[in-house]
């Protein structure tokens, strides 16, 4: 999933680097205080979570998680997963800095559309919750294998050639990512209800706070 | 808030567990000169190797394409030095692609693969013919001195050869660099350090 250094195009990369600026400045000024440390977790489960392999044909695919960090974090997805790929970048020299604007892009705008298209059912019963969930992390994957064949198609290759072979490639990693996400959100659920329903308590949270004010 | 950060901790355990099983996928490319052969062993960082990836030899400085193949299930591809690129003494770019998005390459020079094969060529045909008639024979004193430096040559160069390849293998798997379980731990550390950093930023602010 990370594109390596010398493969995308100047263009692609600068553009990718402008969209994650964006995104990360939006991501940094939605992120409130009380979630830092949530992020940070999450950030650590992304980093390490790319070390969990699944051999498929010559490329090696791993766990990305960016639709359990989507659907929680939101828009802080992207300062998450760019800091989750420097790390990856310095200690495992997984893609590289030049092309870290490109892979945040990649896997962060998949995590923020799955947060828009899915966080409204995560407030619903148990079974839905889980099937929404589900589809998070398998759609993120999916979503991500897309955008990668687009900016490798934006370089040389034939977009509908790679996507199908990237969206292959990923299949095992989407419906396993589709699993782990749906077993994290039911037990965060469990343990942890207010995770899942930050964004309405903390409408609730500024109201009774402007009221006392 | 304590309960979150202990049922993500879980999680975080239950990673480290599955973390076993390690392998990077930058490709790494590695290859060496064995006589007349030149040997590819492409790997992803970590551990696996690489199979079925797709070699190309090139000419490091024009592109133009020499030969090209694809790995065995070792992670291995060997061919022999293309005639061209003794004569001409080329440096070769030898590039390994494993799918979208993954390659990496290794340069040869042309020092590095000559020295072993420019005695080789005229061996097979030489030496082959001169060690029969060299024990049919009995060794003729005119033809001695000359033909026994080739045959020595080779010799040598062979044994070198034998001797040397676990040291080089040794060398090239010294060159892989594996994850440690102190990088992820290194890394987890400073994201929490991060994390404190951010936290004490917000925090002055809203003071």
């Amino acid at each position: 999933m990370h594109i390596s250094e010398g493969i995308v195009s100047a263009p692609v990369l600068t553009g990718g680097a402008v969209l994650t600026a964006v995104g990360t400045a939006v991501g940094l000024k939605k992120l409130d205080y009380e979630r830092i440390m949530t992020s940070a977790i999450l950030t650590a489960a992304f980093f390490v979570g790319s070390l969990v392999h699944i051999p498929v044909g010559p490329a090696n695919v791993h766990l990305i998680l960016n639709g359990l960090i989507g659907v929680i974090l939101g828009w802080a997805s992207f300062p998450a997963i760019l800091t989750g790929l420097f790390m990856q970048a310095v200690f495992f020299q997984y893609g590289g800095i030049v092309v870290l604007g490109v892979n945040t892009f990649n896997m962060a705008a998949p995590a923020v559309c799955s947060y828009y298209c899915l966080r409204p059912w995560l407030d619903n019963s148990r079974g839905k919750q889980a099937v929404a969930a589900w589809l998070g992390g398998f759609f993120s994957v999916f979503l991500a294998a897309v955008f990668l064949a687009l900016s490798l198609t934006l370089t040389d290759e034939g977009f509908l050639e790679t996507a199908g072979i990237l969206i292959g490639a990923h299949l095992p990693v989407m419906i396993i990512e589709g699993f782990v996400t749906m077993f994290a959100v039911v037990f965060l659920n469990r343990v942890q209800p207010e995770i899942l329903k930050r964004s309405k308590m903390s409408v609730q949270e500024k109201v009774s706070r402007s009221m006392t004010e | 808030m304590r309960q979150t950060v202990n049922g993500l901790s879980l999680c975080l355990i239950f990673f480290f567990l599955l973390e076993l099983d390690v392998q990077a996928h930058g490709v790494r490319v590695f290859a060496w000169s064995a006589g007349e052969t030149i040997k590819v062993e492409a790997a992803f960082r970590g551990s696996g190797p690489a199979r079925k990836a797709k070699i190309t030899v090139q000419e490091a400085e024009s592109g133009h394409e020499l030969v090209s193949g694809l790995t065995d299930s070792k992670g291995l591809f060997q061919f022999p030095v293309p005639p061209q690129a003794i004569r001409e003494k080329m440096d070769l770019k030898i590039t390994a692609d494993c799918g979208p998005g993954h390659k990496g390459k290794w340069l040869l020079k042309a020092a590095d693969y000559l020295e072993m094969s420019a005695h080789s060529p005229p061996l097979p045909a030489a030496t082959g013919g001169e060690q029969e008639k060299e024990v049919d024979g009995g060794g003729k004193e005119a033809a001695g001195p000359e033909i026994d430096e080739h045959l020595i040559r080779t010799i040598v160069a062979e044994e070198l050869d034998k001797k040397l390849a676990p040291l080089k293998k040794l060398l090239h798997e010294s060159l892989r660099p594996k994850i440690d379980s102190r990088d992820v731990i290194g890394g987890i550390g400073w994201l929490l350090g991060l994390a404190g950093i951010a936290a004490w930023i917000k925090n002055k602010k809203k003071e």
